[in-house]
Parts: C-alpha cells; structure tokens; sequence
C-alpha cells in the first residue's frame, strides 16, 4: 500500500510541477477552447421527441415499432372546443368555430392528414336501422346552412354516429378534433418541431377564445410546448439558484476572490459541456435541462474545496504559486477519483435503455471529466496568479489559535461509544426507509401530466377531457398476428379476439375497449334489425359475414385481410399501478387463451409506451444502483486498497439511496425515466464528500494521529468545505420546489435531499465506522519515522 | 467483538437496502377481474327467490339476494357461445338458450348446466324458449328456426313453419289457450291449439317486433323498432298503435298483474296497464341499452342490459304499482 500510494504521490508531484511550469501556455490553451466552445454552444437546440422515450429493446417497443407503421402512432393530439354559453353545442356559432378548428388542425405542418376526424370531417358517418333497413350519412349535410332543421338533423345524426363520448362529449357540451403526428415530415423529410405544432395549437386557442368558447388542446407535442416555455421560468430558478450560491459563499469565504474565482471555475465547463454537445450531435432535451445546473453545482463544490486548500497554504505562510500547487497535489487524487467517479455514476445511467435517459447519462458524464480539466488544471494555475482579499485574512486571524469548537464536539463520533449512538439512529431511519421504500410507485403518480403540476392549464385541459369524453389520451394497443386470409371470417380467430376484448373490458382501470370483435358484433346485431341479442360472435363464418362492415381497414383495427389487428384498451389514466395492473390482467388473459390460430403480442400506445419503459426503469433501478456502488467500491478500493475504507464510503451512500427511495414514496414521487437518473446523480455527487474526508483522515492517521485526532483534521481541512457546499446546492435546488414545471419540483425536491443527508452521512455515520474498524486493527499503518511526502512537497 | 460489531452493523445494512431495492410485487393475485357493468346481459328470469341472468360469452349468473351479489355458474371457459335467453320450467328446471343454436339445460335450479344442442355450422342464435306446463316446451330463432320438445327440452325435434325464414323474437302464451309468436318484419303468428298450428296475423307493420306479452284476457302487447308499441284486445287479430313521443327501439318486459313495463335502448321504459293502457313512459339515465327486466316479489323492478346488471330502480316500481 505504501509503494502504491508513494508512487501515485510522486506522479501527482510531478503533474502538479508540469502544471505550474507551463502555466501560461496551458492557461491559454483552455481559454481558446473556452471561446471557441463557446462559440459553439450558441449553437445548441432543445430536442424533444416522442420516439426518445421509447426503450427500444424492450419486447414491447419492438412490437410496437414494428406495428405502428401499420397502424397510427401514440402522438395524438385532441383539440377540444367547449361550448360555454346557453344549450349545447349544436347551434350556428359553435358548429362554425369547430369547422374551422378542423381546418386549422388539418393545415398544421406534421400532422397526418388522414387522421384528422371531426364532426366535420366526412368519414365521421351515422348509421341507423329501420324499418326499410340502413340508413346512414356523414354527419353533418353537404348542404348544412345553420337553419333550426339543419342543427335538429345534425343533432340527431350525431346522436346516431355512436361518436357521442368520442368526438362529442358525453353532455354535449364540447367536441373534438382529433388528429395524430408525424415523428417526420413527409415534404421536408426533417423531425417535425413539437414546439412549432405547440405554438400553432396555441394561437388556435388564442384566435377562436371568446366568452362562448373554450379549447382544450391535449396531446404529447402540446405537452412538450408547455414544457419548453415552463422552460424559461426554469431558468430563472437557475439564476435564482446561482445568486444564492454566490451570495452563501461570499459569506463563507469572506473572500471576493475565493467566490468569483470558484463560480467561473464551475461555469467553464458548463460552457464546454454546451459547446460539446452540438458538436456530436446531440441537442438539449427539455428532461436534461437540469444537467448543465448540476455540473456547476459539482464544479463548485470542487472549486471550493481546492481553493480552500490553497487558502489554508496561504495561512500556513506560502506564495501564492506555491500554495497552488500544494493545493493542487493535496487536492489531485480525492478530487480527481471523486469526479471519475461522479461520471461513472452517470456512466452507469445509461444502462437504463431509453435514448431520452441515455443522452442525459452522456452529457453528465462528459460534464464530470470535463471537471477535471477546469477543476484540477485551470483552477490552480488560476490560483497560483492570485492573492486573498484582506478581509479573508481578517477572517482567519479572527479565528487563529485554538480548536474549531463545532468541529471538536462532532468529532467525539470517531470514538466508539457515539458511533453506537449513531448506528443506532442509522438503523432505525434505514429500517423505516426500506420499509416505507416499499411503497415506492414506479412510474406516474396521480394523473395529468406529470411534467406538469395539476394546476397547470394542460392538466386543467386533460382533466376536463377525461371528464367529458369515455376515451383519452391514454390508450394501451394490443397487437394481434394470424396466418389465416380473412380472418375477420375466422369463427376462432375473431372468438379469441373476443375473449381478449370481453376480459380486458371488466380490467379495473379501463375505461373502454375497441376492437374488431366488438365493432363486428355492433355491426352483426345492426344487420339484424339492430337487436342487440345478436351482439355476439358466431361460430359460422357465415354468420360472421353479417359484420363485414366492422372489418375495414378504414376504423384503424385491422389491416386488409384481417392478418394483422389491434385492439385499443382506453385507460383512466396512466399511474403506475394502474398500467402495472391491466399489463398483468392483460398478460393473464392472453395466457388462458387457447388458440394457436392467433398469436398476441403486447404492446403499443401510449400506455404500452409507458408500460415498457416502467419495466425498464424498474429492471435498470436495482441494476443501476448495483453497479454504481460497485463502481464506487472498486475505485475507492484502487485508491485506498482497504476494503474497510470501502465499506465507511459505501455505507452511508446506501443508506442515503434507501432513504432516498423512501422520501419518493412520502413526497407521491414516481420512480420513472425522470426522477431515476436523478438518484444516480445523487449518489455520484453524495459520495465526493465521504472520498474527501476519508482521504484526509487517511493522511492524518498516517503521521500517527489519533482516529478523533484525524476525523477533526479533516472536517476543519475539508468537512467545512463539504458541509458548507451540500447547504449552498440544497438551497439553490430547493427553491425549484417552487418551480412551475412538476418534474423540476421533484428534482428539486430529490437533489436537495441527497445533497444534504449524503455530507450528513459523510459527517456522522463514516467516522463512527472508521472508529469501529480502527478498534479492531488500526486502518492505516502509520509511519511516525517519514514525513508524509505532501508536506513535504509544501516545503520545496 | 469491536470486529462483530462493525461488521454485524454493515451486514444489517446491506441486508436491509437489499430488502428495499429488491422487486417490489404488487400483490396481484392471478384472478381475473369481472365487472359485471361491462357485461352485456340479454335475458333475465326470476322464481322462487332465485335470479338467473344469461348473456355475453355463456356468462350465466346466479343471484339468491335479489341482485345484491351474483355467484358465477357457466362462462366462456366452458362454451364462449352467447345467450340470448332464459326461461324458468318450473321446479328447479331451466333452459337458456343462445347463438350456434345452443340449448343449455339446468336441473338445479341454474348451478350447473349441460348442453343439449350445439350447432356451430349454424352459427346463428336461437331466442328464446317457451312452455305452458313445463314438459312441451318450443324454442324459436333467427331464420325460422322452431324446435319442439315434450320432454321437457331433454330432446328436440325441429318444425317447419309455413314463413318466409323471418327471425323469431319471442313467443308468449296465455297457458295451454293462446299463443303469439312474433318476429321479423311485423311478423305475428298465432296458435289456439298449444302451439301445433300457427296463423298469420294480417301484416299491420313493416318493421321487426322484439317482444309480445300477454296483458290480461284478450289484450296482448307487442313491440319493437323505432319506438314502436302495438295492443290488440282481441286475442292478436286486431293491433292499435300507442303512440310515443321518441323512436327508441324497444327489447324486453317485464310483466305481472299490474301491467307490463318494456324497456329498450337509452334506458328508454314504457309502463302499460293490464288493460293496454299507457300509464307512463320515461328514461332511466345511464343505462345504456336495456334488454330485459324483471319483477322482484318486494315489487321492486330489476333490469339487464348492455351495461350489465348493476341496475335496479326501486322507485320505478312504485309507479308500476300505483
């Protein structure tokens, strides 16, 4: 261990030399690339894109790429026009304003012009059964003029189109426009812009608003446009969080010089990160908005405690070029191992196989190297230019000369009477925690938008909607596949469709179903003078026959031939639970089906969408934080080569991440694609403070202090530090508890929590271990004889 | 024991964040769930304290506590054919009969169920079944289809009918004296004989009749598309429209000594007296399409249909008493 250490010290020595002997050049350099990805970070776009949240690999999402070629997509957007005033929707001014929504709809560049249905739209027909047979129509006249018999005949025609519910809500007070996107553009062949579709929904709101009307505009690129200009505010919250840095570390630094110093340190690789990112093409997309802010909260909390190291060199009488370079060599291995393993942290979020996490995963990852040019490069050479302030010297004169009180009494936790105390708190909190972690939903939580909180006008929308309609926006499609021509006419095929549509229907959380078994029916029973006794499957194709209209590829459930179908399970929201229970109940009913005619295959919409990625976030949330501990384990035991070492860094991170998961469940936060990154950037930010401090205490126990002796050491030489920074990023990120957009709330919500209970874990729980283990067999051999090598490098 | 203790600590640890990240099961059983409100029910029937309710896929329920809870006794896991209609023999007897020309036989009172007749090549329903005495029993359908039976629906034999292949929709009778089977295209057919010969009724209207029911003496009641209502006072010879004010297609009743009330589609029910007098008609909101509807012995009336059999109006009955 000592070669190995000695080895590592020297090199360290020797870089931190190179450093301070080329200054100038190397100061240069990084401000070239500092313009120049500047530059280029002028160049980044927001990216958001529906296909991105897919898990491709996921057996679901293979289907359901497969098939939603064949059948329309998940990207549907309802528009729906309230009718505020008098009466319901069927008078002049209402229809007029609905038919010109439809043609509005209709013109939007990236919608799919087929799909668009309205009242207007003519393949929304009626059909009714007399005594001289079918009668049937579109639903509103050619000739319709806004005469009383012309709203009494679209009344009734509507009434009679089986679209009340669907395209006429249940109390007839509102209808809709329905109409589904293109992931690209059929003219231009570019990704259509959500945000573009977003600002043209928007300014059909804003044109046809009036004292009678109300729009509600529903749909996945509507959402995104809502998110993107919640966006703007965010960045206020970021500004906020930033003044609120700056302000608490002038305030601790006392030091002008020490502040501006660490902020810019941190904001150059923010710069660089941004610039980066458009170079390998890759944009910003609305759920990592949250990276670049994370990366300067890191990148201070670095700046911090290097520029502490250099200042502590000042006090104890060095130059300034000097106190850099100790600095710089004291500050090298933990910072360096904590930043490699902060990316690694992130690194390891991209196991969860959905592209929208797998780019935050790679551009927080970039981010953390990058810190260890800014932070351990650029930052002493800067340092090694500088003098401190006076008022700093002040400051530290005030306090010269006896023990730090606070840090005296904490570190009464490295002896073992405490330490019980504390492992005794650990355990009751951790057996809470995993208890209450139990109940931690995966996936949505509550309905709505969960980008978005529930006052938001777009969950105001999707709630009225849901309210107003028997369908959604969240649907589940079931694909199914058979070898049979015409298996419409297929009495075996179209029974196992039944048995599916007939279970699926009584699932609890399903709103309604749609498939070509039970249109058939309707339509079977409708060839029979309407009786609804003949709703049923027969078990003649003859009989079949009579459903024949039901089995066109026109209502989007089966394509020519009926080889191919799917069914439409409509939900009443998409929560976790909800989709976790039809999944089940669905995969529960394929397998009681028996018919090797009929292969089924799970899972498409917006639901199967959600389903997959649940799955995948669930399957990657244990696997993920496996390997991020067993990253951390191994770099940490490549550093310290004790695997008790590893065990006092270890143990706090796993049970701040248990606790973590806990306070999800407390807060009604779902684990999902957008809260699960941020456990990971959690605990690859949680475990810098344990790496610093053990890695001071190392040192101190190596000249023979005392354990206590040691622990007080490094929390005055980096515990301040640590502390003083988990406090300054809570707050920042607290204040996005107030923030307007859902998910940064939650993130908000999550990072302060991990921020601080990871340095109280560091602070409290890590000395008690060391404590314990030191008991049994010192953790360190100590060398009284030599001098340790960094001191000796101050003297030089 | 330091060595214990630090260890014993760390092992507690990893062994309770194991526990907490270990997958989380969501307790569900492998029960399928059943919503008896998205169940289409065709026919309903109501003796001794018992209900049976006949529909979707071979569903059959069985009720003891006038509708408050329903026991499961035939599903598509035995026959996914469905059923049309129920009828009470007498005793612990029934027969329900559905599409593919299924005959179901029950004698214990509904809990189980065997399968008389079978007919997938047919692939089209039979509607109802109908006897005076519980031994000669006739069973009716699409396309003409007639059946005769005089063991009690043990066996069958099939009878032609001098028609034109109408569907058949129902079939009632005043005991052994009278009987009116009705169907497509206005059809009305009549037998004075217990059903051996059957005349037809001077056509009076072009569209399908779904019921007929008999009111007291001469006066019977049939029904059917668009809001149509017909009462005859002279044993089926003569028909009188009563007008309604909606055309909303009527499909099942319900009928005892008070009168009768017919239900239909949009939960639409029409309330006649035992003199063929319209008392009242009205909407029971929500519902959906009714197909059937009985009289429970607390006079309190229970309807089925599209939206299942979670339906009962309690006030509905006392305007059927008054």
């Amino acid at each position: 261990m000592t070669r190995h250490v000695r080895l590592l010290d020297r090199w360290v020595e020797g870089f931190a030399d190179l450093l301070m002997n080329h200054r100038k050049l190397i100061l240069g350099f990084f401000m070239l690339l500092t313009l120049g990805l500047g530059y280029s970070a002028t160049q980044i776009r927001l990216d958001p894109g529906f296909n991105k949240q897919i898990p491709a690999s996921h057996p679901y999402m293979e289907n359901y790429l497969h098939y939603s070629e064949t059948f329309s997509g998940a990207n549907t957007i309802l528009v729906s026009v309230n009718w505020l005033g008098e009466g319901d929707i069927y008078n002049p001014e209402f229809l007029e304003v609905l038919r010109q929504v439809t043609d509005e709809v209709f013109f939007i560049p990236g919608v799919r012009r087929a799909s668009v249905r309205s009242l207007f739209t003519p393949d929304v027909r009626y059909v009714e059964i007399s005594e001289d047979g079918f009668v049937g129509d579109v639903v509103i006249p050619p000739q319709f003029s806004g005469t009383p018999e012309d709203l009494e005949q679209v009344r009734s025609n509507a009434a009679r189109s089986g679209e009340i519910g669907r395209l006429v809500a249940n109390d007839l007070t509102a209808a809709i426009v329905n109409a589904e996107l293109q992931e690209f553009n059929p003219d231009t062949g570019e990704r259509v812009s959500y945000a573009e579709i977003a600002r043209q929904l928007e300014a059909i709101r804003s044109k046809y608003e009036n004292e009678n009307i109300e729009i509600n505009i529903v749909g996945f690129s509507k959402l995104v446009g809502d998110v993107i200009d919640g966006l703007v505010e965010v960045m206020g919250f970021f500004v906020i969080a930033f003044i609120i840095t700056t302000l608490l570390l002038w305030a601790y630094s006392r030091s002008l010089v020490q502040t501006v110093v660490a902020l810019l340190v941190a904001l150059v690789p923010v710069v660089w990160l941004l610039g980066i990112l458009p170079l390998i093409g890759m944009g910003i997309d609305p759920m990592s908005i949250l990276v670049p802010f994370l990366i300067f909260s890191i990148g201070v909390s670095h700046a911090v405690q290097m520029s502490n190291a250099w200042k502590q060199e000042l006090f104890n009488g060095l130059e300034p070029r000097e106190a850099a370079k100790v600095a710089c060599c004291k500050i090298f291995i933990p910072g360096a191992l904590a930043l490699v393993t902060n990316a690694l942290g992130f690194g390891v979020i991209m196991l969860i196989d959905i592209p929208i996490v797998r780019e935050l995963g790679i551009s927080a990852c970039i981010g953390g190297l990058l810190m260890i040019f800014t932070n351990k490069m650029m930052l002493p050479i800067i340092l090694s230019w500088l003098t401190l302030d006076r008022r700093a010297w002040a400051a530290h004169e005030a306090r010269n000369g006896g023990k730090h009180q606070l840090w005296w009494r904490l570190s009464v936790l490295a002896t073992p009477g405490p330490a019980l105390v504390v492992f005794a708190i650990s355990l009751v909190l951790l057996v809470a925690g995993s208890w209450k972690s139990r109940e931690l939903i995966v996936g949505d939580v509550g309905v709505g938008a969960p980008e978005l909180r529930q006052s938001a006008r777009y969950n105001q929308d999707n709630l009225r909607i849901t309210q107003k309609y028997s369908i959604g926006l969240d649907v589940l499609s079931i694909y199914m596949e058979t070898d049979v021509t015409e298996a419409c006419l297929d009495p075996d095929v179209m029974r196992a469709v039944e048995e599916l549509d007939f279970h699926a229907r009584s699932i609890k959380g399903v709103n309604s179903t749609q498939s070509v078994a039970g249109m058939g029916k309707v339509s079977i029973a409708g060839n029979n003078e309407g009786n609804p006794r003949w709703a049923a499957i027969p078990g003649s194709s003859r009989g079949l026959m009579a459903g024949s209209r039901a089995y066109s590829a026109s209502n989007g459930l089966v394509v020519d031939g009926c080889q191919t179908m799917q069914m439409l399970l409509f939900l009443n929201d998409h929560d976790g639970d909800t989709i976790a229970h039809v999944i089940d109940q669905v995969e529960h009913i394929i397998a009681n089906i028996d018919e090797p005619k009929l292969r089924f295959m799970l899972a498409g919409g917006n639901v199967g969408v959600m389903a997959a990625s649940n799955e995948a976030v669930q399957q990657a949330e244990a696997q993920m934080h496996g390997s991020l501990l067993l990253a951390v384990a191994l770099f940490c035991w490549v550093t310290f080569r004790s695997g008790r070492a590893v065990l006092c860094i270890l143990i706090p991170l796993a049970i701040v991440a248990t606790l973590c998961s806990a306070v999800m469940a407390m807060f009604g936060i779902g684990l999902k694609v957008a809260t699960l990154p941020v456990m990971a950037l959690g605990v690859g930010v949680g475990v810098d403070y344990g790496i610093y401090l053990y890695e001071r205490m190392q040192h101190e126990l190596k000249v023979g202090k005392s354990l206590r002796m040691a622990f007080y050491e490094a929390m005055c030489q980096r515990g301040t530090a640590a502390l003083f920074t988990a406090v300054t990023m809570s707050v920042g990120v607290g204040t996005w508890i107030f923030a307007p957009l859902k998910f940064q709330a939650d993130m908000g919500i999550l990072l302060a929590f991990m921020f601080l209970v990871n340095v109280f874990g560091a602070i409290f729980l890590l000395p008690g271990l060391a404590a314990w283990f030191q008991r049994s067999k010192p953790l360190v051999r100590v060398r009284p004889a030599v001098r340790s090598p960094l001191q000796g490098a101050g003297q030089n | 024991m330091s060595k214990l203790i630090s260890y014993a600590f760390c092992i507690v640890v990893t062994a309770l964040v194991f526990y907490a990240f270990s997958p989380r099961h969501d307790g569900q059983g492998a029960e399928l769930d059943m919503d008896l409100a998205r169940i289409q029910f065709n026919d309903l029937v109501h003796f001794d304290g018992r209900m049976v309710a006949v529909g979707e896929r071979g569903t059959i329920m069985v009720s003891d506590d006038d509708g408050d809870s329903w026991q499961q006794t035939y599903g598509d896991q035995q026959l996914p054919v469905t059923l049309t209609g129920i009828t009470w023999l007498g005793g612990d007897l029934l027969l329900a009969v559905g599409h593919d020309q299924l005959i179901l036989r029950s004698t214990d009172g509904g809990d189980s169920w065997d399968v008389i007749m079978n007919d997938e090549e047919a692939g089209e329903p039979l509607m109802g079944t109908w006897s005076a005495d519980g031994k000669e029993v006739f069973a009716y359908g699409s396309f003409g289809r007639f059946f005769h039976s005089t063991d009690a629906g043990q066996s069958w034999t099939s009878v032609e009918l001098d028609i034109h292949g109408e569907h058949l929709n129902d079939l009632a009778g005043d005991g052994k004296r009278m009987q009116l089977l009705v169907g497509e295209m206005g059809l009305v057919l009549r037998s004075t004989d217990g059903g051996d010969q059957w005349q037809a009724v001077e056509p009076f209207y072009r569209g399908s009749l779904f019921g007929v029911a008999h009111l007291k003496d001469a006066s019977w009641v049939a029904y059917g598309m668009r809001g149509h209502v017909f009462v005859s006072h002279d044993d089926g010879i003569n028909w009188s429209q009563i007008q309604l004010p909606h055309q909303l297609p009527l499909y099942g009743h319900a009928a005892d000594a008070n009168g009768v009330v017919i239900v239909g589609t949009g939960g639409a029910y029409v309330n006649l007296t035992g003199d063929g007098e319209l008392r009242n008609i009205g909407f029971m909101r929500g519902m959906g399409t009714l197909t059937s509807a009985v009289v429970l012995p607390n006079r309190e009336f229970f309807v089925a249909g599209q939206f299942g059999l979670q339906q009962r109006d309690r006030d509905l009955l006392a305007h059927t008493g008054r």
